[in-house]
């Protein structure tokens, strides 16, 4: 926007001291303005010799213009005059004329700026009025949260829902894995010292429990040929069946007396790590 | 290099083979029947079949009697049947005047107790009793049955009409008991072809007395350890179980099995294992032979009957919920 300010100052310094002051200063604040905003005029003189200078005894008033104050800041060697107005015509004109003791204001042109001048294009387009006018931004911010605090909470707790919900089967899904391991990691520990039959119970016994699991078919309660007969078993070279053949000898050890040294439980228990591992791994890549 | 018992065991395994292939030239199908009256045999229990007529029960206990060279005696059970006409009574006779005692038709190795629930509660027992006690006293004398003895009842499930059931007491002195079904059509018309023109096959004598002996003795041999025991145990204590909510099946059983019912469980797995050739039982043994063993031995619950459930259901609900070692 151009904006620029004319300014027309005649100052006539009345009697004896009048030849001893000199304009310094003038500036607006802001230095471009509307129709309606608050406005502060400073004017700077600096002086020699002694200056008697002193607020008017009443504010002039104007159908243009409402000043609102008139004050003095003086020191040694400068005085400024700061008036408050609010300009309320477009155009340039002129302050009424304002005694301040040894000095008199007069001619003190004011260019108030319109949004209809300079460009002449019509009417602007209105901006956007984020608020209706005397609203606070917080408030407003406030009460939208709480407008929308159902829904965050609503969209919240879904998401939280589903990654728990997820969670909890990644949990599940590992849980019959961990609970083999874990019994592996204590019947490795155990060879040596349990006897191969109760050793392969606890295997035996920890294996129906991951098939159960797996394979949503109750193997707790199969016997070694029943298992042996679900579908998942009858295919040759998979995992399923190494797990089968070790059922298969934890039957003889157990029950037709058959030796079992710890090398071969150590080798037994490298077999089902290896094909759990591997079905695992399978079920991983699905 | 095969031991002593192993040998025992294979011989025994070979020698039931040959009786099951004897008794099927007669026996068409009905696998479970014969190996049910193999298993009373060797066991040393007594078998008690239920089937509709005209499903060769008769026919396969005459077969077993013919392949074991015993002797068979086939008793008609009939409401106006008296405990002497089993047992024996005494009898007065003239030229010494004393009374002598006249054995029973119970006085043999095998006994065929045609429709038992035709004849009331005190022949029953008598029969039940001879079979519990393997002696029988007449008069002030006691005398004991022949060895093997065995007795195969048969009952109708239909046509309860002027029938006495057997109580459950009595029931559980059989050591099983067989379901007998239809035969499947193939089978059917393999009987048709069979029967038509050679209505009495020839069988051959492959068990005596000696014989089923060895099988006995080579039963005995066959181990159960102690996985297998307690295995057995749980599934009868399972069966007793009042707790609903533990085991839900318990509902449709009022009265559960016996101890009875656990050492016929054992006995029959033993012997299953031997029809394998196997020295060892499996788990597989006891679960095939549990049906067997404890569907007479099962008091079923109202609720059962309202849902129509029967104990062979029950038994399946019994067997899955009870881990196997």
């Amino acid at each position: 926007m151009k904006s620029f300010v004319f300014l027309i100052l005649a100052l006539t310094i009345s009697g004896a001291l009048s030849a001893q002051a000199v304009l310094n200063d003038i500036r607006f604040v802001p230095p471009t303005f509307f129709v309606g905003d608050s406005v502060e005029l400073r004017i700077t003189f600096s002086y020699k010799g002694p200056l008697a200078v002193a607020p008017p005894d009443s504010i002039p008033e104007s159908d243009w213009v409402d000043i609102r104050d008139v004050s003095l800041i003086q020191d040694d060697e400068t005085v400024t005059v700061v008036i408050a107005f609010t300009p309320f015509a477009p155009g340039t004109r002129t302050l009424p004329p304002m005694k301040l003791g040894a000095l008199q204001l007069r001619d003190i042109k004011v260019a108030t700026h319109s949004i209809l001048e300079n460009s002449h294009e019509g009417v602007r387009s209105l901006r956007g009025q984020l608020l209706l006018p005397g609203t606070r931004l917080a408030v407003a911010l406030i009460l939208s949260l709480a407008a929308m605090a159902p829904f965050l909470g609503y969209g919240l707790f879904r998401f939280s829902w589903k990654w728990i919900k997820k969670s909890r089967q990644l949990y599940r899904v590992g849980r019959p894995v961990r609970r083999l391991r874990r019994v592996m990691k204590k019947l490795k520990a155990g060879i040596g010292s349990i006897q191969a039959s109760l050793w392969y119970y606890e295997l035996t016994e920890a294996l129906r429990a991951y098939l159960s699991d797996r394979l949503n078919h109750d193997c707790r309660s199969a016997t070694t040929a029943e298992i042996a007969l679900m579908p998942e078993f009858l295919i040759d070279n998979t995992p399923q069946k190494d797990l089968l053949e070790v059922l298969k000898e934890g039957d003889m050890v157990k029950f037709a007396g058959r030796f079992a040294d710890d090398r071969s439980l150590n080798k037994i228990l490298e077999m089902v790590n290896a094909a759990v591992g591997n079905w695992e791994r399978a079920d991983a890549q699905l | 290099m095969e031991s002593g018992n192993e040998k025992n065991i294979k011989d025994a395994g070979e020698l039931i083979n040959k009786t099951r292939q004897e008794m099927g030239k007669r026996i068409v199908g009905q696998s479970s029947l014969v190996d049910g009256l193999l298993m009373g045999i060797i066991a040393g229990g007594h078998v008690l079949v239920e089937g509709v007529p005209g499903l060769a029960k008769t026919l396969a206990v005459k077969a077993l009697a013919d392949v074991t060279s015993a002797m068979f005696k086939r008793i008609q059970f009939t409401p106006d049947l008296l405990p002497a006409d089993l047992t024996g009574t005494m009898i007065y006779r003239q030229q010494t005047g004393e009374f002598v005692p006249r054995k029973g038709p119970v006085f043999s190795n095998i006994v065929l107790a045609d429709e038992i629930n035709r004849a009331p509660a005190k022949v029953q027992s008598a029969l039940l009793e001879a079979m519990a006690e393997g002696q029988v006293t007449i008069g002030e004398q006691t005398y004991p049955l022949p060895d093997p003895f065995f007795v195969m009842a048969t009952q109708n499930p239909i046509e309860q009409e002027g029938t006495y059931r057997l109580p459950e007491a009595q029931l559980d002195r059989f050591l099983l008991k067989a379901k007998v079904d239809y035969p499947s059509p193939a089978e059917e018309l393999v009987v048709l072809e069979r029967m038509v023109d050679n209505p009495e096959i020839p069988l051959l004598r492959v068990l005596d007395r000696e014989r089923v002996r060895q099988l006995k003795n080579a039963t005995e041999t066959v181990k159960a350890e102690e996985g297998i025991r307690r295995y057995i145990v749980s599934l009868v204590a399972a069966s007793r179980v009042k707790d609903r909510r533990k085991l839900p099946f318990t509902r449709y059983i009022e009265y559960g099995a016996s101890p009875r019912a656990t050492l016929a469980i054992y006995r029959c797995a033993r012997v299953q294992a031997l029809f394998d050739g196997r020295s060892f039982v499996l788990p597989e043994d006891v679960k095939a032979v549990v049906p067997m063993a404890l569907r007479h031995r099962l008091v079923l619950s109202y609720e059962a009957e309202a849902e129509q459930m029967d104990s062979d259901a029950v038994i399946s609900s019994l067997l899955a919920a009870v881990s196997v070692p």
